[in-house]
């Protein structure tokens, strides 16, 4: 592995996400995990297509990216990131056109409440995410996330779940369990698991740390579309015990950094003051 | 006159924040400057920045979670001397979920800030937190000690009792606080400003 070069792609994938919202919990991971869990995700999806769902740490992109310049083994066929935020959705498009990926990365707008669209059903090879971490609702935030990826994947699939995982919080232990309970009743079984693997860019607590879960499963019952948008009672703690989905879409004012930001000014000069 | 009162107990949840002279005005005069805006609109926009005790996903979930159990939202204020930036930048609207936004109510005035809690009047308390017996509430640092969660940048929390009173093999003064006002959460309990 070129360092230097892998640090320079991952330099262009950073510069280009949007600034992550702390009200639903976007909080980004740090520079050198990104570069192994990209790594890693191309590695064991060598050949096979992944659906993200949500990814506002842009692992798709480094993924594609580094393995597009042949900086890292493994490459994936192709990456659909689905994200409620149109900010990251127009984020990949513009980087996957402006770099010659288009027909490797696309990003799509979906909500997780919202029933997976029948076009990503049991499509794909993989899935990857890291969601809320459930961290007050009993992992129900992970649940969510996770069901979406294992309806949109084959029957012989891989998973990759991002979740908070640290010995100092008894939480992440709790969520963690109850993921390994849903993926194993799904016909999965964990096939690796790098235990508080990544930092985030959460200042008041940066000790924390998530790990990855790869899980497998080799064969599964054929089912016909049935994705439904998620029960009354789940929205009511999508994000926590007393904290409900309230947000459909975040929209993007900037059409993807098209347009001029809304969030400065520019005082004009003035000779004579 | 506001009669000081004697010990407060505090409550097994409840909201701290260290509070002290902000955006260049000293302290006694945001307190007189908020009891105005008491008389005037029935509540304090009281604001504060940061990334903990986020309004819509850490302090309304706190608070709805709290008032389960008891009749009252309560925030201790830990006064320190504070070199907070002179940033004078008023608000000029706030929101409950980050989706409708209004206009701040006139007689509110809050400046250099990103989010609000909203409250009623705030007193004069002798209040002692142990932080050995607290832990955070809600978010990503769920179940982390209070002592920890305070070093460094932070400076406000929701905290809960922890089952059991931490041993610290060599306490220091900096984990028993010395809170010297309170005041109670007013429905929406915290907003956004912009």
């Amino acid at each position: 592995m070129d360092f230097r070069s892998c640090l320079y792609g991952l330099s262009d994938v950073i510069i280009n996400r949007p600034t992550p919202l702390r009200v639903f919990d976007q909080i980004y991971m740090k520079l050198p995990d990104m570069l192994l869990q990209a790594e890693l995700t191309a590695r064991w999806c060598d050949g096979k297509t992944v659906l993200f769902i949500g990814d506002g740490d842009a692992i798709a992109l480094a993924m594609t990216h580094l393995s597009n310049q042949k900086q890292i083994k493994g490459q994936p066929k192709h990456a659909t990131v689905l994200d409620f935020d149109e900010r990251i959705v127009n984020s990949v498009n513009h980087f996957a056109s402006n770099f010659g990926m288009t027909d490797k990365i696309h990003a799509e707008l979906y909500n997780v409440a919202d029933p997976l669209p029948e076009i990503h059903w049991r499509r794909h090879d993989a899935f990857y995410t890291n969601p809320p971490w459930g961290a007050s609702n009993d992992g129900e935030s992970v649940c969510a996330f996770v069901e979406r990826g294992i309806e949109g994947v084959k029957p012989a699939a891989i998973g990759f779940i991002i979740i908070g995982d640290h010995s100092d919080f008894p939480w992440t232990h709790e969520v963690l369990r109850t993921t390994q309970k849903l993926t194993i009743d799904k016909g999965f079984c964990v096939a690796e698991m790098l235990h508080e693997f990544h930092r985030y860019h959460l200042d008041d607590s940066p000790e924390l740390t998530s790990c990855c879960l790869v899980v497998k499963r080799r064969d599964a019952q054929t089912l016909t579309y049935d994705s439904k948008t998620l029960e009354k009672d789940r929205l009511e703690r999508f994000y926590g015990a007393n904290h409900p989905l309230k947000v459909h879409y975040v929209r993007d004012l900037t059409n993807g950094g098209k347009l001029e930001s809304r969030d400065y000014r520019m005082d004009p000069w003035n000779q004579e003051s | 006159m506001i009669e000081v009162p004697s010990k407060i107990e505090l409550p097994s949840k409840f909201l701290f924040m260290k509070v002290g002279d902000h955006a260049a005005e000293p302290w006694e005069q945001i307190l007189a400057r908020k009891r105005r805006e008491l008389d005037e609109t029935g509540r304090i926009f009281w604001g504060y920045g940061g990334n903990a005790c986020h309004p819509i996903n850490q302090v309304q979930p706190f608070a709805k979670l709290v008032l389960k159990e008891m009749n009252d939202v309560v925030l201790v204020m830990e006064f320190i001397h504070s070199n907070a930036d002179p940033d004078i930048v008023p608000a000029t609207e706030y929101s409950t979920d980050g989706v409708i936004w209004e206009p701040i109510p006139k007689g509110i005035k809050v400046t250099g800030s990103r989010y609000a809690l909203v409250l009623d009047e705030i007193q004069p308390g002798d209040l002692e937190v142990n932080l050995n017996w607290y832990e955070v509430a809600v978010g990503p640092s769920a179940g982390k000690p209070a002592e920890a969660y305070l070093q460094g940048r932070t400076d406000k929390a929701c905290f809960v009792k922890s089952r059991e009173e931490r041993i610290i093999e060599t306490p220091s003064e900096n984990h028993t606080r010395k809170a010297n006002f309170f005041a109670k959460l007013k429905d929406p309990y915290a907003v956004v400003l912009r």
